[in-house]
């Protein structure tokens, strides 16, 4: 950890602050519960692959909070299975991400970024096409295999 | 078009029962019935949904509009009972009620009733003309903390539910979460120049970081997940006091917290304003399991803005779904 991470958390946690002061301010509105779990961690996401970082695992524990307010205060849905399963995902993308190695130039860059949204994709298509607890499943599942292979490797 | 693809339509519109010519709706199906019990137009009012086969699992209830279009007005579940008593709104456009479900059987189920002829009336009483003739206020709800006492100019009805809309029914703020998220943004801004200082290990930084997030989330969402529906109302000054005045004044309104079971009540009122009569109401039940049915029933006759669909969980408790929702309504 250093400066830099510092201002990575910054540009985490500063725009999605910005946004929660903004929300407080419009009328009483509901969304998507999933949408509202998923978009601070995306912004996480998003904000780690622009800094071509490799700690995806604490920016997703900095953004979590923030998902859990989004959900609880503006979701139409039941909130505990949303928020489940940004839980799994944030996870299952961490587990996958590391299976890209931790290389921060040229390709290998790229093949961890690639990996770190492929990691949420399996749980998400099943949340948004079935329901949060099967897209809960799905993502364990993944990160479960994530790891067995990176175990694997390392022996 | 293709033959065989012609033939699949010609098909399936043979195949299509056709819609009742009546109501509008789907012929009915299975050995459900539906009784109502005088319904008034622009109140609530109770349907009993029966089957001599008994019913099981969801059941739901649609009125039919002069239109013929459907609109859901209760879910409930029928828990392998002979009937289910089921309220609903009624607005002055229904002209008929459908209720779907199964039998305990397994089978489908479907009945339409028309209205009766009482209910047409009822839309024409002095009642529902009196709550036809307001208007609902366009204005949002205010963001500032509701004052304890306001002076209300009362020479337009429509003005005090203006009014009332954006200084007196103002959303509840809790600054406990914010503040919470905004010494959070600090602490991720400040862990890393620390763990720097103190040459902490990455993984146990990040250990601790992962568990404090989800603590920090846990916490969020416990104290943020008890919010208790809110009802604001406001009387008016009752007919007979504006008859006799010439000139509109301002009265001092205060308002009064009842608890209720499962809500909170706030009833904006001045001595010399009805406490029975026409109020103006708005309903919050924004992120909540919903506004209790009980907490309406003192208004014999309500007109909302948008009908409200009521469900009926497990627990018994009627309630109208999360939302927000405006209403005209006579207490008396």
């Amino acid at each position: 950890m250093n400066r830099q991470s510092a201002w990575r958390n910054a540009a985490i946690v500063a725009p999605l602050f910005g946004a929660t002061l903004i929300s407080t301010l419009l009328p009483p509105a509901t969304a998507h519960t999933l949408a509202l779990a998923l978009a601070p961690l995306g912004w996480a996401a998003f904000v780690v692959i622009a800094a071509s970082d490799t700690d995806s695992t604490s920016a997703y524990a900095w953004a979590l909070p923030f998902s859990a307010y989004a959900v609880t205060v503006f979701a139409e849905g039941p909130r505990i299975p949303a928020l489940a399963f940004a839980l799994a995902g944030a996870v299952a993308s961490t587990a996958v991400a590391a299976l890209a190695g931790s290389a921060e130039t040229g390709l290998a860059r790229w093949k961890r970024r690639a990996a770190m949204l492929a990691g949420w994709v399996p749980g998400c298509a099943v949340a948004f096409g079935v329901d949060a607890w099967s897209g809960l499943a799905v993502a364990v599942l993944t990160a479960l295999v994530a790891l067995y292979i990176h175990a694997r490797r390392t022996r | 078009m293709s033959l065989p693809t012609l033939l699949m339509m010609v098909v399936a519109v043979a195949l299509t029962p056709p819609l009742d010519a009546d109501t509008g709706s789907r012929p009915d199906t299975g050995t459900m019935t539906l009784a109502l019990a005088s319904p008034k137009a622009w109140a609530f009012n109770t349907a009993t949904v029966a089957s001599p086969r008994g019913l099981s699992g969801r059941i739901e209830l649609f009125g039919i509009g002069a239109d013929g279009a459907a609109t859901l007005l209760c879910v409930g579940s029928a828990g392998w009972a002979a009937s289910i008593d089921m309220p609903f709104y009624a607005d002055a456009g229904l002209r008929a009620l459908t209720a779907e479900g199964h039998s305990a059987d397994g089978q489908i189920a479907r009945v339409t009733t028309r209205l009766p002829a009482g209910f047409a009336a009822s839309a024409a009483d002095e009642a529902a003309t009196r709550l036809a003739s307001r208007d609902f206020p366009s204005s949002q709800r205010g963001t500032m903390a509701a004052p304890s006492k306001a002076m209300v100019a009362v020479g337009s009805t429509d003005e005090v539910a203006v009014f009332a809309m954006s200084t007196l029914f103002t959303r509840r703020r809790n600054p406990g979460p914010l503040v919470a998220l905004a010494l959070w943004s600090l602490v991720a801004i400040a862990v890393p120049l620390v763990a720097v200082k103190r040459q902490h290990a990455p993984g146990v930084s990040r250990a601790a970081i992962v568990v404090a997030s989800l603590l920090a989330a846990s916490l969020l969402v416990a104290n943020l997940s008890t919010p208790h529906p809110m009802l604001y109302s406001i009387g008016m000054r009752s007919p007979v006091a504006v008859a006799a005045e010439a000139e509109p004044r301002q009265l001092r309104y205060a308002p009064a917290s009842i608890p209720g079971e499962g809500f909170g009540d706030v009833s904006w009122d001045a001595p010399e304003a009805a406490r029975t009569g026409l109020r103006f109401v708005l309903a919050d039940a924004v992120g909540t399991r919903g506004l209790p049915l009980d907490a309406l029933q003192r208004y014999r006759r309500i007109r909302f803005k948008v009908p409200p669909v009521i469900t009926m969980p497990d627990d018994g408790r009627a309630l109208l779904v999360s939302g927000v929702y405006m209403a005209w309504g006579l207490d008396e």
